[in-house]
């Protein structure tokens, strides 16, 4: 119960720093919005402290005593919560359902892909190494901004894979309370607020990734947040304060939640020209996010020269590879039908044209165009943020729905306002026609639910064991569960293995894998390319550095992200030698060999 | 026709239309998918 406690604990923490910035810059907002501003505007300085204490030293003592002084702020928190206008709504019992089928889930070993890459991968490195490094070379994603995983890394070193998991699904509550709260502001009552919570929390993507680990979900907070600070009655210079640190801090969770900052700020900047009133504020506000950028943006030029690395690298770098070129060049050959301007109904109906069902049944679709039947400046406000988003991630990014999530607040705010409108309607034969729809889509995501939760709730109940778990094809190439845990078991300390990988798993421990390139390598690694090494080369490499054994994943070279981590540099030579040579340890995941006969096939074929 | 009877005939069109062309676009693909992860096909 260690995850529960932390995640508990840091946000409680976070709120209690944000706390004091929230009575200082919005005094006016509403109980709820203040109380759910404080945790946001609290991750800054939070995460802030991780990361100067964690490049001096990161491991459990350090991070407990980050907390323990952040704990401190809670005693300024009020001592009551707003009272929520409660009935016996179904939304109600749903909603905690489903949290408690995310929290459930947590509690699960890492499964999501990318939380394996990396999300837990390089805490881990990290906590391994003793410090939170920035390791020119590794991989791309420590240098993609860090607000969010650094709150992760704070988690991880406290309780663990799970804890960072349920700090997740504590991220989906905040965007779940922000996306009620923006529903309140557009003018409807307590069911819409529930009903648009339900909404965040029902979307297929949040069932699938809710109890992962992600930097979506707190993007997606702080954006729910920064819009309802807009779209309220607060003009004071501390509320245009308030809405620049959230939006700079989207922008410091990730780089998409730069487009989403100007999504928002743009709308708000033609309203304020037509109005002759607000322009300056507005670009305050633009002023206040850059600058709690910066320092991320700074930070990567000094180390990489491009302040936005590892993307547009051949804008800042002579020379510099399009990292993600192999990846981008596989979505363009998509084709959406319609193009862009059938968007709005080929993005919730044919969602296999782009990433697959992240939605799922297209609850927002059902009620979006509803939700203008009632006039309201605040919902053309929305949905011009929403379009100006959706324009900019067609144009610039890979088509991927997953992007959209930035703007999951406002989505899912405009779909919960427009079926509350429907709801309301008094036609005696209409109620039953409406509870259907809705019922047709509850089974659908009930299904997504449920079938999410077969992976994961086995383990937790104890009815799978890891290794039974992840040694599926679902997930066996990306999580090397057998030839990790086996590593994890045989290596001792002061021994090294070489891994041929398509990505390092967080199964496998990280600080002894055999980093592949020397001092000095590192541009070239993203740039013109490293010198390829000879078999007597390799050789005199996995000598000094004691490397033990070779891990080979079955399906080495089916890699489209190339770039994205320093490896297959040994592939070509090593590869064909181990051939010939009988495993350690033989799993449908991977391959462990003994390096000492392969040390010594690699002298006998350079000649030595 | 009043404005709540436009909202019900509305709705009730437009629920048919994206419930049908969402099953229609991704129903078949759904099954499988389900009755794969249930061991049943």
């Amino acid at each position: 119960m260690t995850a529960v406690l932390v995640a508990v604990l840091i946000p409680l923490a976070m709120a209690g720093l944000g706390w004091p910035l929230v009575r200082r810059l919005v005094p006016g907002l509403g109980e709820g919005e203040r109380l759910a501003l404080a945790p946001l505007l609290g991750a800054l300085p939070l995460s802030a402290l991780v990361q100067a204490v964690g490049a001096w030293r990161y491991d459990f003592a350090a991070m407990a005593a980050v907390l323990a002084v952040a704990l401190a702020f809670v005693i300024g928190l009020p001592r009551s919560v707003p009272p929520f206008p409660w009935r016996w709504w179904p939304w109600g019992w749903l909603l905690a359902a489903l949290f408690g089928l995310l929290a459930l889930s947590a509690l699960a070993p890492p499964i999501d892909h990318d939380t394996i890459r990396y999300h837990l991968t390089l805490p881990r490195r990290d906590l391994e190494l003793g410090r939170i490094a920035l390791w020119f070379g590794w991989s791309i994603y420590e240098f993609f901004p860090p607000l969010a995983s650094l709150l992760t890394r704070l988690a991880f070193a406290l309780g663990g894979a799970e804890a960072a998991q349920m700090l997740n699904v504590v991220w989906v509550g905040l965007t779940a309370i922000w996306a009620g709260l923006l529903v309140r502001r557009l003018g409807c009552g307590p069911q819409a607020a529930l009903a648009a919570a339900l909404l965040v929390v029902g979307q297929r993507v949040t069932l699938n990734l809710g109890s992962g680990v992600t930097t979506d979900f707190p993007l997606a907070a702080f954006i729910g947040a920064a819009v309802t600070v807009a779209l309220s009655s607060e003009r004071g210079k501390g509320a245009v304060v308030a809405l620049g640190l959230l939006l700079g801090a989207a922008m410091a969770c990730k780089y998409q939640g730069i487009f989403a900052a100007l999504a928002v700020l743009v709308p708000l900047g033609v309203l304020a020209v037509v109005r002759r009133r607000g322009l300056g504020a507005v670009i305050g506000a633009g002023l206040v996010a850059a600058l709690v950028l910066a320092p991320i943006l700074l930070r990567n030029y000094a180390v990489t020269g491009n302040p936005v690395f590892p993307t547009a690298h051949p804008l800042f770098v002579a020379g510099g590879l399009d990292v993600f070129a192999p990846f981008t060049q596989a979505m363009t050959r998509q084709t959406i039908p319609g193009g862009p301007w059938a968007l709005p109904w080929t993005m919730f109906i044919l969602q296999d044209a782009f990433d697959g069902l992240q939605w799922g049944f297209p609850f927002i679709l059902l009620g979006l165009p509803f939700a203008f039947f009632r006039p309201g400046r605040a919902r053309l406000i929305l949905l011009a943020m929403v379009a100006l988003y959706v324009a900019l991630w067609w144009l610039v990014m890979p088509h991927l729905l997953r992007f959209l999530l930035p703007m999951l607040v406002p989505f899912c705010a405009l779909g919960a306002a427009g079926l509350a409108q429907v709801a309301g309607v008094a036609v005696p034969w209409f109620r039953p026609v409406f509870t259907a729809a809705i019922a047709v889509g509850m089974v659908a995501q009930a299904l997504f639910a449920g079938s999410s939760a077969l992976y994961r709730l086995p383990v937790v109940f104890g009815l799978l064991d890891i290794r039974q778990a992840l040694e599926v094809p679902a997930f066996r190439y990306y999580s090397l569960i057998s030839p990790c845990l086996w590593l994890e078991e045989k290596l001792k300390p002061e021994q090294t293995y070489l891994a041929l990988v398509n990505d390092p798993s967080f199964y496998c421990p990280q600080k002894m894998a055999l980093h592949g390139l020397r001092p000095g390598e590192e541009r070239a690694f993203y740039t013109v390319g490293v010198a390829p090494l000879s078999a007597a080369e390799i050789a005199r490499w996995l000598r000094r550095d004691n490397v033990r054994y070779i891990l080979m994943v079955s399906n080495l070279m089916a890699d489209d992200e190339r770039y994205a981590f320093a490896k297959h540099r040994f592939d070509h030579v090593v590869a064909p030698l181990l051939a010939g040579q009988h495993p350690l340890l033989d799993s449908p995941s991977g391959r462990v060999y003994d390096a000492v006969p392969l040390i010594a096939a690699l002298e006998r074929a350079s000649g030595q | 026709m009043n404005r709540d009877r436009l909202l019900a005939w509305g709705f009730t069109l437009w629920a048919l239309l994206v419930t049908l062309s969402f099953v229609w676009a991704n129903g078949g693909q759904m099954a499988d998918k389900f009755m794969q992860r249930l061991g049943l096909s």
